[in-house]
Order: C-alpha cells, then structure tokens, then sequence
C-alpha cells in the first residue's frame, strides 16, 4: 500500500494527504506556510473577514501556492445559514473557490454547529452549485440529512473548537462512520497527534486540526507529528486494527518453561 | 447623498467613480479582495469595471488566518 493507492476522494477530487489544516493562530504566516509544508496537508481552511481601510497589506494566500493547497474558505462568524451563504458566494464571486467548509456557529461560548441553520445552509448552497464540507454535531442522523442533502462530507466534533480535549464522541461518530457514504472528516478539538491517530484509526476519512499545530511550542514540528499521526491512524484501519479483549491472552507461548517437569 | 456606507461606516462618495479608485484609498490591493454591492457579491473580473454610485452599501473583505 502507498499512499497513491488509498486516496481521500472529495466530490470526485482525489487527496494523498487525510489531514486538513486549519491557518489560524500561528504566530506568524510565515511559520503557518512551513507548519502547513511539514504537515503534508493538501486542503488549508482560510476565514473571510472585513478589512477596513490602512489594513495591512499582504494576505494569508500570499503564502500559500495554490498548485500544492485547494484553499478552503470557512464561514466562520456566520451565526445562520443566511450569512454563511452570504460568505460563500463572496468566495465564489472573488475567486477563492466555489468549495466552502460550512460553519453556522451562533453562541461564542461553545461555537457548537447550529443543526437547523446548517442543514438549511447546505441545501441552498448545494443547489447553487458549491462543493460544501459541513462542520455539525455528531449525530448520525444529522450525518444522513446533509449527505441527502448533497453534502461532500460531514465534520462531526471530536470536541470543541480549540479546546484540545480529542475525541470527546466517539460513539456517535462510530455510528455516523457505519452509515456515512461521503468522508467524515473529524474537525475540532483535537490536541495530539494521538488524537488524530484514534480517529484514522476508527475509521474516519480525514482529520482537520488548527489549534494543536499553530499553538504548540514548535508548530511546524507538531505539523509533522499530526501527519504521522494521521498516516499511522490510517495505516492501522487499513491493516486492522486488533479485536479488544476482555482477558489477557498470551503473546509467547504457554510450554517449555525452565524448571518445568 | 454623496455617501457611501463602506463596512458599515459612512464615507464621502461625491458622484459614481469605478469601484478600483475606492479600493485605493482605502489602500487596498485588488489582489484578494472579496467585494460585495449592495448585498451581491462582485465578480473578481468584474471589479474592474464596477462603479460605485453614491447611496451604494459596500462589504469589503479578505481571506484571513483562520481555522
């Protein structure tokens, strides 16, 4: 097996990289471009905010080659479907891609995914033509409405953005894995390549991670271990992963110890 | 009028002037600019030949670090 050989395939795009990275809070963009190179990542989430006038100039996508990355704008900010799409189309209209990684998160407190208004976000955005990448709630059925709806993955919550708490959901996202006929991708909340290793490891399709790599002491480092970790997760699903027991079983054998009669 | 509402803050827009010379004295590079007119967003190719009409409301954006 190489990596040729097991691709992530999004809306028909093929990806030799299962990590996404996100490119906020990294000390500078210059470390973000080098973290995102060591990560091997091939798809990199941007946000879209206002910029007023005397901003500086320069931009994040000045530093990242759009032959080696597909830049992935996020809705972030968006607190219901209407401004999500509202971002979106802006995207689009300016050229940036007519891929959105949607994200309807109304309350800053826990910048949980609003069910409704993503749902609702995904259906207008689908018809007009975008390839959309939901961020949502583990929740197998949402999982089954948003792929009906035409979504080209689902982003269920390891755990909170930014709170690098890892897989706080592993059941529900087991149960949308068994079910899902797009890549779940687990976004938000990873904190160790640990993390991203379980996921692969279960069986999902991608990992997302931002604040694990821009925050860690040595970012472009940690961007490193993340893609070993991703890699070694979905080397272990693909050679399968060994059954838990509830007993100790014996790796050496059982006969012919010294003393013995 | 002879204003325009630029990110939400009132600005001096005498008569229509094409939409490029508004990016410049913000300071702005048309490179990555996300435009949006009066709730539609502007075609990247067509910034050039957009013009901004006093009484228009205005979204100036751009792709920024972010996860």
């Amino acid at each position: 097996m190489n990596e040729f050989s097991d691709p992530l395939i999004i809306a028909g795009r093929r990806f030799r990289s299962r990590l996404l990275v996100g490119t906020g809070k990294f000390p500078s963009p210059e470390l973000m471009a080098k973290a995102a190179a060591a990560s091997g990542t091939e798809i990199i989430t941007v946000a879209l905010r206002r910029v007023d006038a005397g901003a500086a100039q320069g931009n994040i996508l000045d530093h990242l080659d759009p032959e080696r990355y597909l830049i992935l704008p996020n809705t972030s900010g968006a607190r219901d479907a209407e401004e999500a799409v509202r971002l979106a189309r802006l995207a689009k209209a300016g050229g940036i891609s007519d891929w959105v990684k949607l994200e309807v998160t109304p309350h800053p407190a826990h910048l949980l995914p609003d069910t409704v208004e993503t749902l609702k976000a995904t259906e207008i955005l689908v018809k007009e033509g975008f390839v959309v990448l939901p961020y949502m709630q583990p929740d197998p059925i949402l999982a089954r409405q948003l792929e009906e709806a035409g979504a080209a993955t689902v982003m269920p919550l390891g755990s909170p953005i930014g709170t690098n708490r890892g897989i706080q959901t592993r059941d529900a996202i087991l149960m949308i894995i068994a079910e899902a006929s797009v890549p779940v991708v687990v976004d938000a909340g990873l904190g160790a390549p640990s993390h991203a290793a379980d996921a692969m490891e279960f069986g999902a399709g991608a990992v997302l991670v931002n604040t694990a790599i821009a925050t860690a002491e040595d970012p472009v480092a940690m961007a490193r271990a993340f893609r070993l970790g991703t890699e070694a997760g979905r080397m272990a699903y693909l050679a399968g992963t060994a059954r838990e027991k509830s007993n100790a079983e014996a790796s050496s054998p059982l006969t012919g110890f010294l003393g013995g009669q | 009028m002879g204003e325009i509402i630029v990110n939400g803050k009132t600005r001096a827009w005498p008569v229509a002037a094409p939409l490029p010379r508004l990016l410049e004295e913000m300071g702005l590079t048309v490179k990555w600019v996300l435009v949006e007119r009066n709730g539609e967003p502007v075609e990247r190719v067509a910034i050039g030949s957009t013009t901004i009409e006093p009484g228009d409301r205005l979204e100036i954006a751009a792709p920024m670090a972010g996860g």
